[in-house]
């Protein structure tokens, strides 16, 4: 009798605490991917440090990856629920500017970033970060690590390789794309068609691939350059690299911008400012395990692995937004013949 | 006249229903696409296109396919533990029952790398043999492949088939097989001629579940099926969803694959015509049959022990792996990743996580049973297509796309909602419309098993709907309310995609706290939390049967 009336009364103190609920005013809302403000992201430390520098309350919400951010943003540009849209990448920012969603801003901080990393020259969004999407190995196992897109077509690696799909997820695209970029529109689906052998699979995103990665199913996988960093700071390990190409690496770069219709445009303007100072960019390599695109300090120790690789030939935005639909159309039709 | 109290819980279900589910997505669907404003937002042209591409084809084709070989196939694992749950009790009956309903709560990308991690080429399995026969080869290919898909849909389905015709199994009188025996019928065609035919409702109800289950599925098609060869319909929606941002054709397509799904869905739910008596069969204990060496008993024997390995090895493997820590060259054992959990930082987001898991939880599910009494007594003892109607519009929130779901009630929580209700109790609605279904095809075949003469005998006798409730209908289907609700909380604890879209920092719940762990490299955290995850519903499942146990022995 005694154990039920234990078991009753964390019940009632249960269906009781399901209707109490938090809630508060902000003064700034911001719109980011989930990772970035998950736990281990930069969120938590970058948006505790603004609130104190400006004495004001922010409003974070993550609905999902970067696409969902984007989503949303745009089916709300009627009637606009935030002030900043932070993390959204580079082939996803035509599409962006099709739907005319900002509200253009030029940080005096902008001076110190590199030129080539600067793309939007009307200012409508800034740079935050930005990494190469790079095969990690697990050097362990290879000896004699691929150092060309076209080295990775060797039948000793058959089944050894897990990408991401361009149709679902950003990395999967960027491969993509970085394929168009190296071997052109004629000869890419080529590559592709002699790539498919050595694939194991084609996840729906970085984290079932990187999972497959470190549980040692594959040891080779699509990911960043910078993801070894992250083996050596918590894991004192160096057998993970990444393979440096001579065709160079196609990058990946973030960005954020304010939106229009905000009806706080100084705040907003603070914010990206903050974002280009060193308590913001300096938070980055460790967390975000991108590059900052101002150097404030050093790189943390471990990205002494992180190769700051050559860049690859780059694909004009608009002709991304342009084609993108047919190349995953060819894509994915000539991969399941 | 006084109302029949059953009135009132049918109108609120009904209401949740419209005006949840149908009204927001019908009336985002009707409007303009809020990217166009200038077009329309589902287009005959796009239907046209779509389908006059042999490839699209051949995706819905193979969409069909997989999720009918895997619907056929749980049902085939699981029909023998109906078998078993009905005419044997063993030590641990209850564990093991409770045990194989756990891969429902794991979220996709969980699942995907337990199976990964027990049956992949490097798994727990392919590692022990290739250590028997001492080669570095993996030996059975059991992932990317077709195959791996359906291994990974039969891990995650076949409980809901053991649990649904077992339950009905229970309840087919022994008379029946009596009756059989001495006419000197056989137990083959015992089976084929009297059993298998009195359990086609809940077969049928099992299958549809989980071949719409199926055709929604995402993650283990593309990862464990190789992700090149094999696309589905669910592929497409995403990819046009999030890569490619567009709406009209994403929401389209999903309107199409809940279309077919409803046109498959009416060919299997067939009327229910039989009403047979019904009574529970008595059980034998398992361990004196093994001793009095009956091959029933053994062949029951034989088949926990499969599915012992086969669908508790991945959990297992993700247990393991929560203990796991790489650390200066090599995997050390270590609880660390559950100290890191309850240890107080500013940024431990893990506890209000999993409060809020646990509150969306219990009031999804609280909700979805009320809705889903409600909606059962609208169904039950219909015939012909009124039953039909009814049973297709209960299902339809799970046959369409929660990526599209999740894109429609944004936009109706925006224009109505934002602001006056607090997101959690939207949330709590959104997760009770999806579990809803699933709640309704459990408790369904068991409430008709009761023949409809008590229905009608108790009301001649005079008795009070509410005392026939309490004094007829409690007992018989408590069991199964139980494990509908339990159903649902499950399901909830695990669900992500379509909440996504209007959730913040209020409602983070442990799913995202997975994914977040994950983005931040933390695989084993992930696994820790997951742990946490299937022990705190574990163990809400106990507390509730006590309840219900405490309230039944009250009246």
């Amino acid at each position: 009798m005694k154990s039920i009336k234990l078991s009753v009364l964390p019940m009632l103190l249960i269906v009781v605490g399901i209707f109490i609920n938090p809630t508060w005013g902000a003064e700034l809302t911001i719109y980011t991917y989930d990772s970035f403000n998950s736990e281990w992201g930069p969120g938590p430390v970058v948006f505790k440090r603004f609130e104190k520098q400006c004495a004001c309350k922010l409003k974070v919400v993550s609905p999902g990856d970067s696409g969902t951010v984007l989503n949303r943003v745009i089916l709300e540009k009627a009637n606009p629920k935030a002030d900043i849209l932070l993390g959204l990448n580079n082939s996803e920012l035509e599409k962006s500017f099709s739907y005319d969603l900002w509200e253009p801003y030029r940080s005096p901080l902008l001076e110190q970033v590199p030129a080539d990393l600067r793309v939007d020259k009307k200012h409508r969004v800034t740079p935050f970060d930005y990494g190469f999407i790079a095969f990690v190995y697990n050097s362990q196992k290879i000896k004699n690590p691929p150092n060309s897109l076209q080295d990775l077509l060797d039948p000793k690696y058959r089944r050894k390789i897990v990408i991401e799909n361009p149709k679902t997820s950003s990395p999967g695209l960027s491969m993509l794309h970085w394929t168009i970029a190296v071997f052109g529109e004629e000869d890419y689906l080529d590559y592709w068609k002699k790539l498919e052998p050595n694939l194991l699979s084609v996840t729906n995103g970085w984290s079932a691939a990187y999972g497959m990665f470190t549980k040692g199913e594959v040891p080779i996988v699509l990911s960043y350059v910078t993801s070894p960093a992250y083996h050596l700071e918590y894991e004192k390990t160096e057998r993970y690299r990444a393979a440096v190409f001579q065709d160079g690496h196609y990058r990946q770069i973030e960005f954020a911008g304010i939106l229009k219709g905000t009806k706080r445009i100084k705040r907003a303007r603070e914010f990206i400012d903050f974002m280009l100072s060193e308590k913001f960019q300096n938070a980055i390599p460790l967390t975000n395990w991108m590059f900052p695109v101002i150097q404030h300090q050093p790189l943390p120790d471990s990205f002494r692995i992180a190769p700051q690789p050559k860049r690859a030939p780059e694909l004009n935005p608009a002709r991304v937004n342009q084609q993108n639909s047919k190349w995953l159309k060819e894509w994915s039709r000539t991969m399941s013949q | 006249m006084k109302p029949h109290p059953l009135r009132l819980l049918q109108i609120s279900a009904l209401l949740l229903l419209g005006a949840g589910f149908y009204w927001p997505l019908l009336s985002f669907l009707s409007g303009n696409n809020p990217l166009h404003p200038e077009e329309s937002f589902l287009q005959w042209k796009f239907f046209k296109e779509f389908l006059s591409d042999p490839w699209n084809l051949r995706v819905i084709g193979f969409s069909l396919y997989q999720a009918f070989l895997s619907a056929l196939l749980s049902i085939l694992v699981g029909l023998p533990g109906a078998w078993l749950l009905t005419y044997y009790n063993f030590p641990g009956k209850r564990w093991f029952r409770l045990l194989t309903y756990l891969p429902f709560i794991l979220p996709s990308i969980l699942v995907v790398l337990a199976m990964v991690l027990f049956y992949g080429n490097n798994g727990w399995i392919n590692r022990g043999l290739m250590t028997i026969l001492g080669t570095d080869e993996p030996q059975v290919h059991f992932l990317y492949s077709l195959t791996g898909i359906l291994i990974a849909h039969v891990f995650y389905n076949f409980p809901l088939a053991m649990k649904i015709i077992g339950d009905q199994w229970e309840r087919i009188s022994l008379k029946y097989h009596h009756a059989a025996s001495s006419l000197g019928v056989g137990n083959m065609r015992r089976f084929f001629g009297i059993t298998l035919p009195l359990l086609m409702p809940s077969i049928g109800s099992a299958f549809v579940l989980i071949f719409l289950l199926c055709m929604n599925s995402f993650a283990i098609i593309l990862v464990l099926g190789g992700g090149i060869r094999y696309t589905t319909i669910e592929v497409l929606i995403y990819q046009l969803a999030r890569i490619e941002l567009d709406f009209s054709g994403a929401a389209s397509l999903a309107f199409l694959q809940g279309g077919l799904s409803l046109i498959g869905m009416a060919i299997m739910l067939k009327g229910r015509d039989r009403r047979v008596d019904q009574e529970s069969a008595s059980k034998s204990w398992l361990p004196e049959k093994l001793r009095n060496r009956s091959m029933k008993a053994w062949f029951g024997l034989c088949w926990i022990l499969l599915v012992l390995i086969f669908a508790l090895g991945p959990l297992f493997a993700i247990l393991m792996d929560s203990f796991r820590k790489f650390e200066h060259g090599e995997w050390i054992y270590t609880w660390y990743w559950y100290s890191e959990l309850f240890t107080w930082r500013e940024n431990n987001y893990f506890l209000s996580s999993l409060w809020n898991s646990l509150r969306i939880g219990l009031g999804s599910a609280l909700i979805s049973s009320i809705s889903g009494l409600g909606l059962v007594s609208i169904i039950a003892y219909r015939k012909g297509v009124k039953r039909r109607f009814w049973e297709m519009l209960t299902l339809f929130p799970i046959a369409l796309s929660t990526v599209v779901f999740g894109v429609a009630w944004f936009h109706f929580y925006q224009g109505h909602l934002a602001g006056t209700v607090p997101l959690i109790f939207v949330v709590m609605a959104m997760h009770a419309l999806l579990t809803c279904p699933y709640w309704i095809r459990i408790v369904l075949p068991t409430l008709e098993s009761i023949p409809l003469q008590w229905h009608t005998e108790s009301k001649m006798l005079g008795k009070q709907p509410l005392e026939y409730g309490v004094r007829i209908l409690w007992p018989w289907l408590s069991k199964t309310f139980l494990i509908a609700f339990f159903f649902s909380f499950s399901l909830s604890l695990g669900e992500l995609n379509s909440t996504m879209m209007i959730a913040d920092e209020t409602v983070r719940t442990l799913p995202l706290e997975i994914y977040g762990a994950i983005s931040g490299y933390r695989f084993s955290y992930a696994s820790a939390v997951a742990v946490i995850l299937l022990i705190l519903s574990v163990s809400t499942f106990l507390l509730v049967e006590q309840s219900i146990g405490f309230f039944g022995r009250l009246k």
